[in-house]
């Protein structure tokens, strides 16, 4: 998601005394870490002293494991409070797209005839990025309550005036829970609430709001990477790093129905603690309180564990989001979603699938040129998206890994919303995207991951050849190879 | 900006986690939490709440000896027992139990009612049948059943084997064959030495459907 402008108090750009501030307050808060506890280990490894392939499938980053989920239902409590609750996370990697030339922002041609460089449209290509560096605080607060709780350093999060990189700090993630488990032999109940900041944060199954790759591809045209939607139309169920404030009730029963409602709302005013850093230019951006529900079917047997889930949000987003009387985008979200996982040391093999529709609905001003209103913003007074996604992935030993991952963004045909544009435009008025994106993964030791993604681009916006209808861009021309390092502590 | 229903939450969910739960605690570092507690709301999630662990990863601890689980948690805890499975998830589990609630939690699996996870190809069972009750004369290794009682009911610190998982079982034998991993199985280095990996499945399948 574009950042709006820059607010004087988060915005750092690189090499500054400020930026040295920053980063001085986060190896202090590294190097705290390292002189808690002789195990080597994050935020809730140290709290319940077990090792990442305890909750995490395979040992990876994300995905949970049965018992995972459970730590995340039961609200971080198990295990005991930790003295210095924090964790750090850094990813860093190099993005190469297969051709940069043709499809200028500037010279559709890319003869460069007007002076400017077609590098500009992908700024950081094949140079190693720190792409993000995250500081994790939370685990258990009391028998009931646990927290989980983000802030991401983005180096490289927008460019200034002069072209310079600032980088930008803010909220991330944000869960604190209160649960409560009501377990005998005749019943297993798990009920909570969740205050959170995103719609899929409280989800134990990562399956909808997540892409299935760990680590995204960091830096290029957001449209370029798989699955990320920009713009006021999408909802925050596809949108991924909206910062909104929500309230969930939950309830799992006997390990095997799963339902929750949440309402989402803005996160400002006394909500802001969860957007802390985020312009209001972002926060801005529903009206109301917005219905969330899901529900899941799950079935634990031997070392299998499956998962069959329904997920749905209904949204109402400012088409503007600094104007809150702007005129308003109706989304209405359903979805299919499930799991298969089968673990058995040395194995790990998980599948996943989630499919989305959204239908969007816009206010009469938006679309339609008789109102005195009309923005020009959309030539229907609806469009649909639909969103698949599917992957596959095997880890042997919680330190080799390969995972194959399809992703399909299928929309109707609007000319205003997907014109003719450089690169990111369509000739046929269609958003019609899709991408294979395999990869392979090490795991040296627990908390380094080290792996290589290739997105291979079958469709993009609408076409395959001379897609965006003003240059001879073919959709493999945004192939892209991503090469990255993470590590957390 | 009407602030008070998001005030009012933080502070219901503050004030309702606030107070100390020992009946449904999932604190391992209170020494107050019952062990009854911990095995249902902590144990439960792996071991299964009547300790028939329902994922092969886990073991069964539904019938468990007592001693044996006593003695097994206290290694766990004093980090005697080095294998992988062993400290990435037990170690800490373990660390801040006390005698007592180590002792409660020994009681609470010896007296469940252990269940087979399933049955074993007959020629793989009856191959194991022979090992577990006469041990391969020809390599020198004693019948399982001498140690591990009759019925793989155990002794005191000789576990019980019946019921339990066959991919646990043969996981429990490579360890003992091949590392020091499990210090006081010392007496099961000798044994798992003179098994082959055919021999280990056939036991390990016997074991886990126990047919008579
Ligand atoms: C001389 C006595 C003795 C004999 C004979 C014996 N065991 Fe054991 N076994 C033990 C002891 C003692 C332990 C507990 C080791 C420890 O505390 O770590 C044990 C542990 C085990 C375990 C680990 C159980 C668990 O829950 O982790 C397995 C599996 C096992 N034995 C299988 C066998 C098999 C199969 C045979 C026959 C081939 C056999 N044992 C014969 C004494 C014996």
């Amino acid at each position: 998601m574009e950042r709006g402008t820059a607010s004087a108090y988060s915005w750092v750009r690189p090499g500054t005394p400020r930026f040295f501030f920053h980063l001085a307050a986060w190896l202090i808060a590294a190097a705290s870490l390292f002189s808690g506890e002789a195990q080597a280990l994050p935020l809730f490894a140290r709290q319940t002293g077990q090792n990442c392939v305890a909750c995490h499938a395979g040992g990876q980053f994300p995905a949970l494991t049965p018992y995972g989920r459970i730590f995340k239902l039961t609200g971080y409590t198990i295990g005991v409070r930790n003295p210095i609750p924090l964790s750090v996370m850094i990813q860093a990697g190099m993005t190469k797209v297969a051709n940069k030339t043709n499809g200028s922002l500037v010279d559709p041609n890319g003869s460069g005839g007007n002076g400017a460089m077609p590098n500009d449209n992908y700024p950081r290509d094949g140079l190693f990025t720190v792409s993000q560096a995250s500081l994790f605080a939370g685990g258990k607060i009391t028998d009931n309550l646990g927290l989980f709780a983000q802030w991401t350093l983005d180096p490289y999060s927008q460019q200034n005036g002069q072209g310079k990189w600032v980088s930008h700090t803010a909220s991330d993630q944000f869960d604190l829970r209160y649960a409560d488990r009501l377990i005998n032999p005749g019943r297993d109940l798990i009920v909570g609430v969740s205050l959170n900041n995103n719609i899929g944060t409280t989800d134990v199954w990562n399956t909808f709001n997540n892409p299935f790759q760990m680590v995204p591809s960091p830096i290029g045209p957001a449209s370029l990477q798989a699955n990320v939607f920009t713009g006021p139309q999408y909802s925050p169920m596809l949108t991924q790093g909206n910062l909104n404030a929500g309230l969930n009730a939950y309830a799992f029963w006997n390990n095997t129905v799963y339902a929750e409602v949440g309402l989402y709302r803005n996160a400002n005013g006394i909500y802001s603690i969860m957007s802390q850093g985020v312009s209001s230019d972002n926060t801005t951006t529903l009206k109301g309180y917005n219905p969330y529900w899901r529900l899941a079917l799950n079935h634990d047997w031997g070392a299998n564990s499956a998962m069959i889930g329904l997920h749905g949000l209904n949204a109402r987003v400012y088409s503007d989001p600094t104007n809150a009387s702007s005129p308003l985008i109706r989304n209405d979200d359903v979805g299919i979603d499930g799991q298969f996982q089968h673990i058995l040391d040395p194995h790990t093999f998980s599948a996943q699938f989630s499919y989305t529709r959204e239908r969007q609905r816009y206010d009469d001003a938006l679309w339609n040129p008789n109102n005195p209103a009309y923005t020009g913003s959309y030539a229907n007074s609806s469009n649909t998206i639909d969103l698949l996604k599917l992957n596959a992935t095997y880890i042997y030993l919680a330190k080799y890994g390969a995972s194959l991952s399809y992703v399909s963004s299928q929309g109707s045909k609007d000319a205003i919303l997907y014109a003719a544009n450089p690169i990111t435009g369509s000739a046929n008025n269609r958003p019609g995207t899709r991408v294979w994106i395999p990869e392979v993964f090490w795991t040296p030791i627990q908390y380094v991951r080290i792996g290589f993604q290739y997105y291979k681009y079958t469709q993009f916006m609408g076409g395959s050849t001379a897609y965006d209808g003003v240059s001879s861009r073919s959709a493999k021309d945004n192939d892209l190879t991503f090469l990255y390092l993470w590590a957390a502590y | 900006m009407n602030a008070r229903p998001a005030l009012a939450t933080a502070a219901l969910l503050l004030a309702a986690g606030g107070c100390v739960n020992l009946e449904r605690s999932r604190d391992l570092g209170n020494p107050d939490v019952p062990a009854a507690t911990l095995a249902a709301q902590v144990c439960s999630n792996c071991h299964g709440l009547d300790g028939n662990a329902p994922s092969p990863n886990f073991p069964s601890l539904a019938g468990q000896q007592k001693d044996y689980l006593e003695a097994q948690l206290r290694q766990f805890r004093g980090h005697n027992r080095l294998d992988p499975a062993g400290f990435e998830y037990m170690w800490g589990l373990s660390r801040k139990l006390t005698d007592a609630q180590i002792a409660g939690l020994a009681d609470y699996f010896a007296a469940q009612r252990p269940r087979s996870p399933g049955p074993a190809a007959p020629a793989l069972a009856e191959a194991g049948r022979r090992i577990f009750k006469d041990g391969l004369p020809d390599g020198n290794i004693p019948a399982c059943a001498t140690c591990h009682g009759e019925h793989g009911e155990g002794n005191a610190t000789f576990p019980r084997l019946a019921y339990q998982h066959a991919d646990y079982l043969y996981k429990q034998l490579v360890v003992f064959q091949r590392t020091d991993e499990r210090p006081e199985g010392s007496v099961m280095k000798t044994i798992a030495h003179g098994l082959s990996g055919a021999d280990m499945r056939a036991v390990a399948a016997y074991l886990q459907a126990f047919p008579d």
